[in-house]
């Protein structure tokens, strides 16, 4: 049988929302008779991970990707359903669970201000019983390699955002964890900082086969990071499986843009139009096809300056919501 | 697990040092309000007279000796708790190895050491004047009754605002309910004036609730010269309130965070 890191099996959270009215006697009468909604974050949702896998946990905003990962980490409980994280299960939040797995939140920073990186590291040693020298030289080999060494001894609110993000990447897989939960990890970082990033969990992943669980809006994290996506809408799973065989399953499309011409004539396009402004469209052309349709369009004079590119991974998944939201 | 919370202690011990800002404010929350109290009982009580069994030099120490108390166990865990839950930032320490309750109590140390610390010169050179003034006698047994009057207290005190703190895990803002909680609980452990001042049915009563011990009653111990039956009974009191109080906690604190794991996250 194989083996199984983490295991979700029909996993729903059911919110109740209070609703706030206008008027001041609907406010008041709220205090006393509220009104309250059932609002579904996430519904029936069962997927399994393998060890050593990458997950991109994909989804529009208020789709349940973070309510997902709360109740994968312990912090909130299902209303529904079962969830196993390294054969633990996260409700009961053992103390050996909590050492399976790391939390890293790009919008919450888990780092002490007035203190420097080196005293939370140290703190995380202490905590999570890790023999010190073996401890320092992984510090030391992981800030080396996210280019952070110089700044283990800095107070961490004198540190900018990209190395205090570095710093939280670095608490997070210190502590040797099983299983690493990373929630928009790279959100206001600038490229250089989410390049090293992407390359420290990557070499992560195939050094120390780390299970990554990522959810990013973020698809070049998602593209240079995950092997395998889940795509949610809703709350509802609508893909589960290999990065490249979504790519391909979409991948037989083209997108072609070019400048609109004065006599463009939108009704006379055969091809659907993914996007348009004033001057310039695109249109999405089966691979096949990309060479005629380019032809035909010059040949009737619609437009001029024409590129052809694949279809990325956020077109596809674009499209994918598109398609379910239709 | 114990190392982890000396760990802890010592986290919390260091941020205090590492802001010049909070030492400073500190220096001056401990210092204004014994002069400012110091300066309205001396304008009060002339030459022999008493109030409520106090002479002058005793409201001097009863003042010092507040804020002493004051600075070594009143930690804001209620405000902090208060935050920590409403802006999610529970949730960092949930999935930590560690237990809830426990890590505050680790922080609250650290930061009453460090408060203990910066002010240790201050409550020198007031206790060498007292003592060199012949305000103050103090023998070796009333010295020890104190420090463990003043160890239950802060442990008294962290349970009663860790209790206070929790409320928010069922109520979205508590801003007003902590600050009424303040002035009443100031009120009933005598940081505003000696308890002994009210009329005796008032301070009979509250002398029977588990307030006086944050205050009153490690300055009674110290300034009054009781009984060592007295002290006696009243830690006795003390550590049933303690033993009551981390029962009701453990059982609010379960229901909280499951109420936190069920709807807040």
């Amino acid at each position: 049988m194989e083996q199984t890191m983490i295991d979700v099996k029909n996993l729903s959270k059911e919110y109740l929302v209070t609703n706030r009215r206008d008027s001041l006697k609907d406010t008041l009468k709220n205090i006393f008779k509220p009104e309250q909604t059932v609002v579904e974050a996430v519904k029936n949702l069962s997927f399994t991970v393998k060890p050593g896998e990458t997950i991109g946990f994909i989804g529009q905003n208020g789709a349940g990707k973070t309510t997902t990962i709360k109740m994968l980490t312990g912090t909130l409980f299902p209303s529904s359903g079962t969830c196993k994280i390294n054969g633990f299960d996260p409700t009961k939040r053992e103390t050996n669970f909590k050492k399976s797995i790391s939390v890293v939140m790009g919008n919450r920073s888990q780092l002490f201000p007035d203190l420097t990186p080196r005293d939370y590291l140290s703190l995380l040693q202490t905590m999570y019983e890790i023999d010190e020298r073996e401890f320092t030289q992984t510090v030391d080999n992981l800030a080396n390699t996210l280019k952070i060494s110089n700044k283990l001894d800095t107070q961490t609110r004198k540190l900018s955002l990209g190395e205090r993000m570095k710093i939280e990447f670095l608490a997070g897989v210190v502590t040797k964890p099983k299983v690493l939960f990373l929630d928009e990890p790279t959100i206001g970082l600038d490229v250089i900082a989410k390049r090293d990033l992407r390359k420290f969990l990557i070499k992560l992943n195939k050094d120390e086969q780390l299970t990554i669980f990522l959810t990013s809006h973020d698809m070049d994290d998602i593209a240079a990071i995950c092997d395998h996506l889940i795509i949610i809408n809703h709350g509802e799973i609508i893909w589960n499986g290999l990065k490249q065989d979504l790519l391909a399953k979409f991948g037989k499309s083209k997108y072609v843009t070019f400048t609109k011409r004065e006599n463009f004539d939108a009704t006379n396009l055969k091809a659907k139009i993914v996007t348009q402004d004033e001057l310039t469209i695109t249109i999405k052309v089966p691979a096949g096809e990309v060479e005629n349709a380019v032809a035909a369009l010059a040949a009737n004079k619609q437009g001029s300056d024409y590129q052809i590119s694949d279809l990325k991974l956020e077109d596809i998944i674009i499209e994918l919501f598109a398609k379910e939201n239709e | 697990m114990l190392r982890t919370y000396i760990a802890i202690v010592k986290v919390s011990l260091k941020s205090i040092f590492a802001n010049k800002s909070s030492v400073v404010i500190l220096l001056f929350q401990a210092l204004i309000p014994s002069i400012v109290m110091f300066y309205l009982w001396s304008a009060i009580v002339n030459g022999n007279q008493t109030i409520g069994g106090f002479n002058k030099s005793q409201l001097v120490v009863y003042y010092i000796g507040v804020n002493f108390i004051n600075s070594f166990v009143w930690y804001a865990i209620d405000w902090e708790l208060n935050e920590d839950i409403h802006s999610g930032e529970l949730s960092n320490i949930i999935h930590r190895p560690l237990s809830i309750h426990n890590y505050y109590f680790a922080k609250m140390i650290g930061d009453r050491l460090a408060n203990l610390l910066l002010l240790a010169p201050l409550l020198l050179l007031g206790g060498i004047y007292l003592f060199v003034n012949q305000l103050w006698q103090i023998s070796f047994l009333v010295l020890v009754e104190f420090t463990i009057s003043l160890i239950f207290a802060a442990i008294l005190w962290f349970l009663f605002s860790y209790l206070v703190g929790s409320i928010a895990f069922w109520f979205d803002n508590l801003f007003f309910v902590l600050i009424v909680k303040e002035v009443v609980v100031n009120l009933l452990a005598g940081y505003y004036f000696p308890l002994e001042i009210l009329p005796k049915q008032i301070t009979n009563v509250v002398k029977s609730l588990p307030f006086q011990y944050f205050s009153s009653f490690p300055i009674d111990v110290l300034i009054q010269k009781q009984k060592l039956s007295f002290w006696l009974s009243n830690t006795i009191i003390e550590i049933c309130w303690v033993v009551l109080l981390y029962f009701v906690m453990l059982l609010v604190n379960r229901k909280g965070l499951q109420r936190y794991s069920d709807v807040m996250g």
